[in-house]
């Protein structure tokens, strides 16, 4: 079991890191947006692997679907941009130091957080839906009901940006 | 749970969700101007709402919310800034065609964003509420399509915006796996007296989403070409309300969550304070454009309120909210000038200011009113407030001398670029003589932000009083 799970978590961890990096070095979007397909599973796997299903399953669903999805309608329905390669970052080397530092410092800090006397917090609560179902509707009513406000917010956002103004012609084709 | 408590978030939350449905009902020839005037009603009501409950306490929702002074002096900080925006919009909406409805309605969630997060005690409330209040600013500030700086403007700012709150989303998930708990006084609590090198990079992370939200040097790449490109009643409530709402939670979360850390994060603040001031100032000091003039100035007032968190006592946050207030007319005043002057002119130029004095004398003298209480030049509130974050620092003592007088010789700086602006209104003589005309609705809107300002002398000391005598934070560590 514990050879089984290890085995796992590195076959995970190499294909999630694997991908992550392939996104964001590759020029070729349309690529990039399959490996980032392969880094949200991945990162599902990870869930799965920590006991929490729901939210792997979730994961599939909305972020290897439907993200993904409207990232490759995006790279489609722009004109000039399939096929075409972008240099991702102006200035890779920089940010190959920042992101550097950071997980250098992140990994010391949590190495040593492990090391010495202080543990993360235990879990309470498992992770079952009907419990994640019971704490939304229960003690996080209020931010459950303002995520709806977020969500009509980024709606009415949308139309503010892209609608077209009164009386300025129909969708462009004249 | 008293549901009353709550009625100033349920007075604007509905009022916002008419003002949609209207929008949408109503035919495409009615003047959604009319919908700015209901918008300023319902936001009256929300105000007397909030004055009603005023003093009193109260946790809603198990702990999420906080009904408290703090969170009630700001709800009253943002209703005043949403209803002057209003009344700065009003004309400035000729520029934008079309979609009005939307801007109201933007301007609205904002406003219920900031006020659940100036009022949650609780992470994921606080990043609910900062979202809300971010998304309600990312299309504002980008609202005027045709134009090239505000398109910029918006991407700019969604996509700093978005980084600096997932920076802040790590941390918050550093500090939850810890700790176990979202709640900020069961953070302090659970984190007891000392903490792991990890903790402080939690804490590390979350002050870096914050500093973005409070435009604090290195976080503030966005500022300047933000408030340049947005509109300018957007402008104005950016710089008023956004920062106020960061400065709101963050003193909420350093007062509640943190107050075992202190010794540590006073420095890491400490140094971020005099970084702020001094770069705001002095890349003030370069500028052409009053709206970039006013972007740099507001950088270097969040170093100077960053000084009432790091005195860490009842006198602190007391004279930041005092500050803020103070902030909040002379800002607005001076927006609403910028908004006047460019309607008429289609300038934001400094060098364009020039003669403002012979060519409408009442623009002239209001700006230069609320840019020397920005100054802190003593019979108006921007002194005061100054005065009362000092007086803050100098309780705390230690250290925090020198923090006092790095800001003290930052003001002097400032002093530079505001009465460089007043020279040019009062003693260089126009390029265009012709009259200028402002508004009566913006007339009176800068009748009410400097009657803010000038009147500061009758409302310092009560308002200070009740600040006070209602132990602020509650807290027994405070006294």
């Amino acid at each position: 079991m514990d050879v089984l799970y290890n085995l796992s978590f590195w076959l995970l961890a190499i294909i999630t890191v694997g991908s992550a990096l392939m996104v964001v070095t590759l020029k070729n979007l349309s690529r990039a947006v399959i490996f980032l397909v392969i880094f949200f599973l991945g990162v599902g796997g990870f869930y799965f692997l920590m006991q929490a299903k729901f939210l792997a399953l979730i994961q599939v669903v909305i972020y290897a679907g439907a993200v993904a999805v409207i990232f490759a309608f995006v790279i489609m329905l722009t004109p000039g941009l399939p096929g075409t390669k972008i240099r991702q970052s102006l200035n890779q080397g920089v940010a190959l130091i920042i992101t550097g530092l950071f997980l250098g410092s992140m990994s010391l800090l949590i190495y040593k957080q492990l090391a010495g006397a202080g543990k993360a917090a235990g879990i309470e609560k498992s992770l079952s839906l009907k419990d994640l179902g019971q704490v939304l509707f229960t003690d996080y009513l209020l931010p459950f009901e303002l995520v709806s406000f977020v969500l009509l917010v980024a709606l009415v956002g949308a139309v503010l940006l892209t609608a077209r103004e009164r009386g300025e012609g129909n969708g462009g084709l004249e | 749970m008293d549901w009353w408590l709550l009625s100033p978030e349920i007075i604007v939350a509905t009022l916002a969700l008419v003002l949609l449905i209207l929008d949408f009902l109503l035919p495409a020839g009615v003047d959604r101007k009319k919908m700015g005037v209901f918008a300023l009603i319902g936001l009256l009501a929300a105000l007397l709402a909030t004055l009603d409950i005023a003093g009193s306490k109260g946790q809603l929702f198990g702990g999420l919310l906080a009904v408290d002074n703090l969170s009630l002096f700001f709800k009253i900080i943002f209703i005043l800034a949403a209803i002057c925006v209003f009344l700065l919009a009003h004309d400035y909406l000729e520029k934008v065609p079309g979609h009005r409805g939307e801007f109201y309605w933007l301007t609205l969630t904002a406003l219920l964003g900031m006020m659940i997060t100036a009022a949650s005690s609780e992470l994921i409330t606080i990043y609910i509420g900062i979202e809300l209040m971010s998304l309600s600013f990312y299309p504002l500030v980008g609202c005027l399509k045709k134009n090239k700086a505000s398109t910029e403007a918006a991407l700019k700012y969604f996509i700093l915006g978005s980084f600096a709150i997932a920076v802040w989303l790590y941390g918050a998930a550093i500090l939850y796996g810890l700790t176990g708990t979202t709640d900020l006084a069961k953070i302090a609590a659970g984190l007891g007296k000392e903490a792991g090198p990890l903790m402080y990079f939690g804490l590390f992370l979350l002050l870096a989403g914050f500093g973005f939200k409070m435009g604090l040097v290195p976080f503030h790449m966005w500022v300047p070409d933000t408030y340049e490109g947005a509109p300018t009643p957007v402008t104005a409530y950016l710089a008023v309300g956004s920062k106020a709402a960061g400065f709101a939670v963050f003193l909420r979360l350093m007062f509640t969550a943190f107050p075992a850390l202190y010794a540590r994060w006073m420095v890491w603040l400490g140094i971020l304070a005099v970084l702020t001031m001094t770069w705001g100032n002095i890349a003030a000091l370069r500028q052409s454009n009053i709206k970039r003039l006013l972007a740099y100035s507001a950088i270097a007032h969040a170093g100077y309120t960053l000084i009432g968190v790091i005195s860490f006592n009842a006198t602190g946050a007391a004279a930041i909210m005092f500050y803020l207030f103070g902030y909040l007319f002379a800002n607005l005043g001076a927006f609403a000038v910028v908004i006047a002057f460019a309607n008429a002119t289609g300038s934001e130029h400094i060098a364009d200011y020039a003669g403002l004095r012979w060519r409408n004398p009442f623009l002239a003298f209001c700006l230069a009113l609320c840019l020397l209480s920005l100054a802190g030049i003593p019979p108006l509130t921007g002194f005061f407030g100054k005065l009362y974050l000092f007086l803050g620092a100098l309780e705390r003592g230690g250290w925090l001398l020198t923090l006092v007088i790095i800001a003290a010789i930052n003001s002097a700086i400032s002093l530079f670029y505001y009465v460089n602006v007043i020279r040019t209104m009062y003693l260089l003589p126009p390029k265009d003589t012709g009259e200028l005309k402002s508004s009566p609705l913006l007339n009176f809107t800068l009748v009410v932000t400097v009657a803010g300002v000038l009147l500061a002398l009758f409302y310092f000391q009560p308002l200070i009083g009740a600040l006070q005598a209602n132990d602020l934070m509650s807290a027994a560590w405070l006294k």
